[in-house]
């Protein structure tokens, strides 16, 4: 895949690349929002890293160039200050997702993999399937290998997230916005109490496992490799 | 020091100003009443004059020279020179009758000089009547007219002098009063820009305009004071919570340079050094979030919010928790209708969250926590109550402040925010949290104000 790295800070922008490029992704980089501006205009991205903060224009009205330019590329915003209103303008001019500095690149890269574009679904799906893992969206039931498993409204959300996802990695930050709304760091162990309760039930007396940690990032859903 | 620029003080201008006006047109005044009266004055000299001459004539025409002569003898000899002149004689200064003087042959009627006829050293209004070769001299003199005129203008320049004074003395005053006050307003101010903030403006109660001003004034320097002062308990807080993970840092990585060889050891230490960064990280956000929270910004997204979906949002959430703890968490959604007030949607959860992670942590294994929410007359409530080990009562007020003021006095993996949090939230919604003994354990309830519940 390739991206666009719109951000001044030329170390920050070096770590962002060469992550991706340790990952096997191309990327390109503009240090002040008009260079970038113009590159989002002229190529083609699978998804913008835009900066809030950047010298001449901000953020923000680069952002909203690219949207009233009719440019439906997927925009990740970083801000520095993470604040609710920060956050809230930035989804509000188009930004498909937003991560807060100082960010490790494992969070950047999960995000921007569940971001990044994937190829369209014609039709809405009814049964998503991972393995041996099915999940019927319609009639709301959970079997793997021929077993219907018991799952609770919480763990079906978030068993039917990670299947979305099937193969991308999800932070535990991610988790807590999606599932819960959560915007803030608890000082438990919420999402792993969950995803453990989950992998017990869908994991645990099966040959394979199909949820799995990822270390210092967060979980994901796939079937063995 | 105060410099005292009599153009640059306005109250003394302005006075000086009307003063001037008030003077200039009491001056004009003056002199047209003056010269209206010095007019009517004199009439009452020329007037007798007039009337005295036709007498004079008649006398002549009834009786002749003789009469004449014998008329202005008798009046000479009643007449004070100094108040009348009376003389009769040829053209020459030769007298036939009347008094000494010795008026010159060219006399004209007038307003003449006495000793220019030989009379006293003043003025008189002279009328020569020609009878034949012979004259009659006759004049009354301004003496006492130009007296009252003296006596007027005399008056009117100490009437003058008088107001000057008055005024000086009436507005000088007034003038230092106004300077004295907004010296005082001037000087307070100069001594919050020299960074004195606590300084305020002593008020004179009189409640006037001046007095409403440094009202005004005092209560922007109160608000800047108390926001200057959550700056500077913000920026306290920073370096207290943060200088010691920054210490650590620096050590891990010293560490890390002096063990730069042994792989498996630099590996250690930079995953320790990772963990740091994330906990300063954490504690700067939140001590970020919580000045923008007491900046009171956020009031402006408040929006509907029903506690009741929050409490069971948290319940789903923490409930898994709680049991990994060795506790039990409970809610009884259909406990209660809907309670919906206006709100921070997210930063609610966040309080509550906070409540219950606080419960869970502290209150021990096989505690039971309660989440419950209701009415308290027209103000809603949710709280989070334990059965664990508790705060003495007496502690309860004390354990907001100490955690407020972020002395962490539980050893936990947090940030040590918490309560902070909770508190700065509370404070957004003006609501009111209460820790309560729960006999045994401890209650921790927020009552919110009935003004932003919906109903």
């Amino acid at each position: 895949m390739n991206f666009l790295i719109i951000e001044d800070d030329l170390m920050t922008s070096d770590y962002i690349r060469n992550g991706l490029s340790r990952n096997g992704h191309g990327s390109d980089s503009a240090t002040d929002g008009i260079d970038g501006l113009g590159m989002a205009l002229r190529n083609s991205y699978d998804a913008i890293v835009l900066d809030r903060m950047l010298p001449g224009t901000d953020g923000l009205s680069i952002l909203k160039a690219i949207r009233g330019a009719n440019i439906a590329t997927p925009v990740l915003f970083l801000t520095a200050i993470g604040n609710v209103d920060d956050r809230v303008e930035g989804l509000e001019a188009g930004a498909d997702d937003y991560l807060v500095k100082p960010f490790a690149f494992s969070e950047l890269s999960a995000r921007l993999s569940a971001i990044a574009r994937r190829p369209a679904m014609v039709v809405e799906q009814v049964k998503l399937k991972v393995g041996d893992l099915e999940l019927d969206l319609v009639r709301r039931t959970v079997v793997r290998d021929g077993r219907t498993l018991d799952l609770l409204p919480k763990e079906f959300l978030l068993l039917e997230t990670f299947m979305r996802n099937e193969g991308r990695v999800l932070s535990k930050a991610m988790l807590l916005e999606r599932i819960w709304g959560f915007h803030f760091d608890p000082q438990t162990t919420v999402v792993e109490t969950h995803v453990s309760r989950l992998r017990a039930k869908i994991d645990k007396h099966f040959g394979y496992p199909l949820l799995h940690t990822v270390r210092g990032v967060g979980y994901s859903l796939h079937a063995p490799l | 020091m105060r410099r005292f620029n009599l153009l640059s003080n306005t109250p003394l201008r302005f006075s000086a100003i009307l003063f001037l006006v008030f003077l200039g047109a009491y001056v004009i005044a003056g002199i047209f009443a003056y010269f209206s009266l010095s007019a009517d004055l004199d009439e009452r000299v020329v007037r007798p004059v007039t009337f005295a001459i036709a007498g004079f004539e008649n006398v002549y025409e009834m009786g002749g020279r003789e009469a004449l002569i014998r008329v202005v003898a008798a009046r000479a000899d009643s007449a004070d020179p100094e108040d009348e002149i009376i003389w009769f004689g040829g053209l020459a200064q030769t007298r036939l009758a009347g008094q000494d003087i010795t008026p010159p042959a060219e006399l004209q009627s007038g307003r003449i000089f006495g000793e220019d006829l030989g009379a006293d050293d003043e003025f008189y209004e002279v009328a020569v009547r020609h009878f034949g070769n012979e004259r009659l001299i006759f004049g009354r003199s301004y003496e006492q007219t130009d007296e009252i005129q003296e006596t007027l203008i005399g008056a009117f320049g100490l009437a003058t002098i008088f107001i000057v004074i008055l005024t000086a003395a009436i507005a000088l005053p007034l003038v230092r009063r106004i300077q004295t006050r907004l010296g005082l307003i001037i000087s307070t101010l100069q001594a919050v820009s020299a960074g004195k903030l606590q300084t305020r403006i002593a008020l004179s109660n009189s409640g006037d305009d001046l007095d409403q001003m440094a009202r005004q004034i005092n209560s922007a320097l109160d608000q800047l004071e108390k926001n200057v002062e959550s700056i500077r308990q913000v920026s306290d807080d920073i370096a207290h919570d943060l200088r010691t993970p920054i210490n650590r840092l620096g050590i891990i990585l010293e560490s890390a340079n002096a063990n730069a060889e042994d792989k498996e050891k630099l590996n250690f230490l930079l995953e320790r050094a990772r963990v740091e960064v994330r906990g300063i990280t954490q504690t700067f956000n939140a001590l970020l979030r919580i000045a923008q929270i007491e900046a009171g910004a956020r009031r402006e997204r408040f929006g509907k919010v029903n506690l009741r979906e929050i409490a069971y949002l948290l319940f789903d959430a923490y409930q898994p928790v709680a049991e990994e703890h060795g506790c039990a968490l409970f809610f009884d959604p259909d406990s209660v209708t809907a309670i919906v007030i206006l709100g921070d949607r997210e930063l609610l959860t966040q309080l509550f969250s906070n409540l219950i992670e606080n419960a869970i942590q502290y209150s021990g294994s096989g505690s039971k926590i309660q989440l419950e929410l209701g009415w308290d007359g027209q103000s809603p409530y949710m709280g989070v109550s334990d059965d664990g080990p508790g705060i003495p009562a007496e502690e309860h007020e004390n354990v907001i402040r100490r955690f407020y003021r972020m002395e962490k006095s539980r050893t936990s993996d947090g940030s040590g925010l918490g309560l902070a949090l909770v508190k700065a939230i509370c404070e957004l919604h003006k609501a009111n949290l209460v820790f309560r003994d729960n006999s045994p354990g401890l209650a921790a309830c927020v009552f919110f104000p009935p003004v932003w519940t919906l109903r």
